[in-house]
């Protein structure tokens, strides 16, 4: 026998706790311990914009109000940098949805020299700070096109980066796509704006709507490209920054609380959705199973 | 006899759904024992059981007398093929295969040596130094074995490792499989869905359903004497005849079918006005006058539904008039094969000798069946 | 190509390769090369000097990022402080990772995943702002140390280098264990259970196994990691004040005097720095961009 042979150990008795169980005993307190750290913040912020204290603090505690919440809503400012962070998202959704389509069928259906190069550029915003983003936007546009910093520069840095994550999305599902859908259609007859609308966009809608999502919501929380570009205007981050730099009010922490909740609700809606859905997608399963099995039978 | 692997009573319940219910059995030192079961029926739990990964909810599992409760599976000396073998595909082959003895620290000289020993055996000399990916399905196989006997292990566990494989590779390494052990006198546990497989290979072979045991003995006595409906309709194909018993003596019953009354072996001391299922494999029936049908025989008047022609053997399928499961008998394409035509009527005839009454299957369960 | 024209017929065609050259050219390649440009010209305040002799190749911009001895200070306490983030957001993330694609994806695991996202849709401004609260003076954290006796004075955690560094790893954590956990799901379990089975102990399966195969994911989350660390703006800004100042602060400082030129230099610089990173990680973990991209 050599070194390698198994020594048995000597177990008969059983412990009172094996060694799995002290294993799970520490990932759970780690688990507990991670999200507490996640949480523990945003749970802090939310709940301070109920004491009533000019400063955001819950300690000390001065009693309970929700003026903050009308000081918020009462806010023009506020209401005005949300408008202009909504529209510079609806520009940044109208160029960089399609841009990043045309770079996705660029690079999947289209042979040209030099295309990883191209590639390597379309991606390497991504990659980017995006201080530098928003400097070299500002240099180029302004001393080439004398366009200084103001929201449209915004939308214009932005997307360069935004349309990039666009790409990537359309690029994974294009992967998928089976082209041999759009020949059927073609050799049906139709033409090729007609096989686009009929065939490539429905499979594509999917991915449309997440990159679209997507560009909305990166653009609308973006700060380091936007601080380079935006001028005199004011975006919903800017306003936020410009409030904290200032020392804010706890209502503030009123504007935290519903951007929060929101966003709580919207990840519990998800879950919820994708749980249904896979749900159903095994029901549809079942059920075609038992079709076949009685249409098997007698 | 030092390393018997023991199985007593052991449970294992996954919250409400009970995986094994109490098996209770006991591997020699140096068999080939293999679990034969539909998936699902609990085979892959109890590999996992005795290969540590997952700990018993009762009962005990005994490696030479000594339980190994509480010993982790890389404490443990047994070694388990993955299904998939789960060759580490970032190593050479003689890392894979030093693996083992890498991590309790053996020297890499002896190492070296030990690899070296197992390429030998597995046949793969000069391969050490090769990438998994540049191995053929059959090579990964055999590697993977090599891994799991360089640790010396007392018992090594097989998860139907051949599935992957196509027929005929599984064949030869049913018979490569069967040579190592002997060669090695390791004891192993295989488990398969694939009644070829078990039936070949195994010293005795264990069939499972829905976590029991429903019977272990030799292929021989699996394939011959089902001693449950499950075994004889799983293993092997069966003609299953039911109806009622209506008398029983000296070894022997009676049934009632739609055939009419048939005799067959009652093993199971059937006792008469109970249900019960006449079992009769297919080439054991033939058709009457082929090969002299005596006066005790079965004769059961039938029409040809249909033939299936299969090379070295021809099934026929035939069917009494009415509501009857058509029977199937196997013929040899021995030159002396008779033709037979669609809607002709024949008689078939099998000995009471190859037929066998068991209780229907779920019966078996119940409260107080026959032991 | 004629397929292609055969799908989308020559305006769509035309439509493709007009979108990629604007994207390309316009918000990529021309800023980012006029920037480099700019970056090796001297700032030039009188706008009649620029095209003028005044206006040669120089690499003074440079310099100052490495002779001047705030600017250098800047510099290495950003990518110092980077580099940290980057490491205690991986011990962190890597066994959160091997842990959540151990568990599956049934039942409270999804809550769990959806939990780690909620915090990271909320906008970073606000999460940063939360850490302000718990550190500040007289925030969370300093009283309730004061209550509980430990401390009798309030710490500084904010205006320090150590509450940015706090606020980074909350902020970019998630980078880190995004890639973590797809390349880990991608390992079969099988190969741990059979290191496990061949006798390896705990430490030796993540060397051996889970390690190796999750080195593209380790590297493409340092990468991010350490890339949004350096090139943070707001984290720094709200917790680390005026003292701890950051790098890309010293960007928009120049930005802000109008020192376009030297500002583009600094900028530069920190992509340099970026890239550099990405080497080094390719380096250590052996991997390919290819393999990072994945």
């Amino acid at each position: 026998m050599t070194a390698a042979s198994l020594s048995m150990p000597a177990a008969a008795t059983r412990p009172w706790l094996t060694s799995d169980q002290v294993l799970n005993l520490f990932v759970g307190i780690f688990l507990a311990l991670f999200f507490l750290y996640l949480f523990l913040p945003l749970v802090y912020m939310m709940l301070v914009t109920f004491n009533d204290s000019r400063i955001p603090t819950l300690t000390p505690w001065k009693g309970f109000t929700l003026r903050w919440f009308a000081d918020m809503w009462n806010d023009e400012r506020m209401w005005n940098s949300v408008i202009k962070s909504v529209i510079i998202g609806f520009w940044v959704i109208v160029l960089a949805v399609p841009l990043g389509l045309a770079g996705a069928l660029f690079m999947s259906r289209l042979r040209v020299p030099g295309q990883s190069l191209i590639y390597a550029v379309l991606v390497s915003p991504v990659l980017m700070p995006g201080v530098v983003i928003g400097l070299s936007t500002l240099i180029f546009w302004d001393t080439r096109f004398h366009i200084g910093g103001r929201w449209q520069l915004s939308v214009l840095g932005q997307t360069s980066f935004i349309a990039a994550y666009c790409m990537l999305i359309f690029m994974a599902r294009l992967a998928r796509f089976d082209r041999t859908l759009e020949e059927a259609a073609l050799d049906l007859g139709a033409t090729p704006a007609q096989v686009f609308r009929t065939i490539f966009v429905p499979y594509m809608r999917p991915a449309i709507l997440s990159a679209a999502t997507l560009a909305f919501l990166q653009s609308f929380e973006n700060f380091n490209t936007t601080l380079f570009t935006i001028g005199n205007d004011i975006t919903l981050t800017m306003f936020i920054a410009g409030k904290i730099r200032s020392g804010t009010t706890p209502s503030l922490n009123a504007l935290a609380f519903v951007m929060v909740g929101f966003t709580i609700l919207a990840g519990v809606f998800y879950e919820v959705l994708r749980r249904r859905e896979v749900r159903a997608a095994e029901a549809r399963v079942r059920a075609a199973q038992a079709a076949e099995i009685g249409a098997d039978g007698d | 006899m030092a390393n018997d692997l023991e199985l007593i009573d052991v449970v294992k319940k996954f919250g409400d759904f009970t995986a094994v219910h109490g098996v209770t059995v006991t591997m020699p030192q140096g068999e080939f024992f293999s679990f034969l079961g539909p998936s699902g029926c609990g085979k892959t739990t109890i590999l996992r059981m005795i290969s540590g990964f997952i700990d018993p909810s009762a009962g005990v599992i005994r490696l030479g007398g000594r339980d190994l409760n509480g010993i982790g599976p890389n404490k443990r000396p047994t070694a388990l093929i993955f299904q998939n073998l789960a060759l580490f595909p970032l190593m050479s082959v003689a890392d894979n295969i030093g693996y083992g003895l890498m991590v309790r620290g053996v020297g890499k000289t002896e190492r070296r040596q030990v690899v070296d020993r197992m390429l030998e055996l597995i046949a793969l000399k000069g391969y050490g130094d090769k990438r998994i990916d540049e191995l053929s399905g059959g090579q990964k196989q055999r590697v993977a074995i090599a891994r799991a006997l360089a640790v010396e292990p007392k018992v090594l566990l097989l998860d139907e490792p051949l599935s992957a494989l196509d027929l005929k590779l599984r064949q030869h390494m049913r018979q490569e499989l069967r040579a190592l052990q002997r060669r090695t006198g390791v004891t192993f546990i295989y488990i398969t869905h694939d009644q070829g497989e078990a039936l070949a290979m195994s010293d005795r072979v264990a069939v499972m359903s829905q976590g029991r045991i429903e019977q272990i003995g030799t292929s021989t006595e699996i394939y011959n004497s089902p001693q449950t409906a499950f075994v004889a309709a799983f293993v092997g194909e069966n003609n299953a005849i039911g109806g009622k018993v209506t008398a029983a003596e000296y070894g022997y019953g009676a049934i009632d079918t739609p055939f009419g009354r048939l005799r067959a072996a009652n093993p199971r001391g059937m006792k008469p006005g109970e249900e019960a299922v006449l079992f009769v494999r297919p080439e054991r029936v033939h058709l009457a006058g082929q090969n002299g049908a005596n006066g005790s025989d079965n004769a059961l008047e039938s029409q040809v539904l249909d033939g299936v022609f299969e090379g070295p053997v021809a099934n026929i399928l035939l069917a009494n008039q009415g509501d009857a499961r058509p029977i199937t008998v196997t013929l040899t394409n021995d030159g002396a094969t008779p033709r037979v035509s669609r809607g002709e009527r024949r008689r078939v005839a099998f000995s009471p000798d190859d037929a066998i009454l068991l209780p229907p299957y779920g019966a078996a369960h119940g409260a107080g069946g026959p032991a | 190509m004629k397929e292609a024209l055969q799908r989308f017929g020559a305006a769509g065609v035309g439509a493709i390769l007009f979108g990629v050259a604007f994207w390309a050219l316009m918000l990529i390649a021309g800023p980012m090369l006029l920037m480099v440009d700019m970056a090796f010209h001297p700032y030039l305040p009188n706008p009649a000097d620029v095209g003028g002799p005044k206006d040669v190749y120089t690499v003074a911009n440079f310099a100052k990022v490495f002779t001047d001895e705030l600017n250098w200070k800047v510099f290495s306490k950003t990518m110092y402080s980077s580099i940290l983030v980057t490491i205690i957001a991986l011990l962190i993330g890597y066994p959160l990772s091997f842990i959540l694609v151990r568990s599956g994806r049934s039942g409270w695991v999804g809550i769990l995943m959806i939990g780690l996202l909620i915090p990271f849709w909320v906008n970073e401004i606000l999460r940063t702002f939360a850490w302000q609260l718990l550190l500040a003076r007289y925030g969370f954290i300093n009283t309730m140390l004061m209550n509980l006796g430990l401390t009798d004075d309030p710490i500084a955690f904010t205006n320090t280098d150590f509450g940015v560094q706090v606020g980074l790893v909350y902020a970019y954590i998630l980078f880190m264990i995004f890639p973590l956990y797809s390349t880990m799901e991608s390992l079969d379990p099988n190969q741990v259970d059979a290191a496990r089975d061949l006798g390896a102990p705990f430490w030796r399966i993540h060397w051996d196994i889970v390690i190796p195969h999750s080195k593209p994911g380790i590297a493409s989350g340092c990468i991010v990691t350490f890339m949004l660390a350096a090139g943070s703006y707001i984290v720094p800004e709200l917790l680390g004040g005026t003292r701890a100042i950051w790098f890309t602060k010293l960007i928009y400082l120049q930005f802000d005097a109008i020192n376009w030129n030297l500002g583009a230099a600094y900028a530069f610089s920190l992509v340099v720095m970026c890239l550099l990173f990405i080497l080094l990680m390719m380096a250590i973990f052996r991997v390919t961009l290819k393999d990072i991209a994945r």
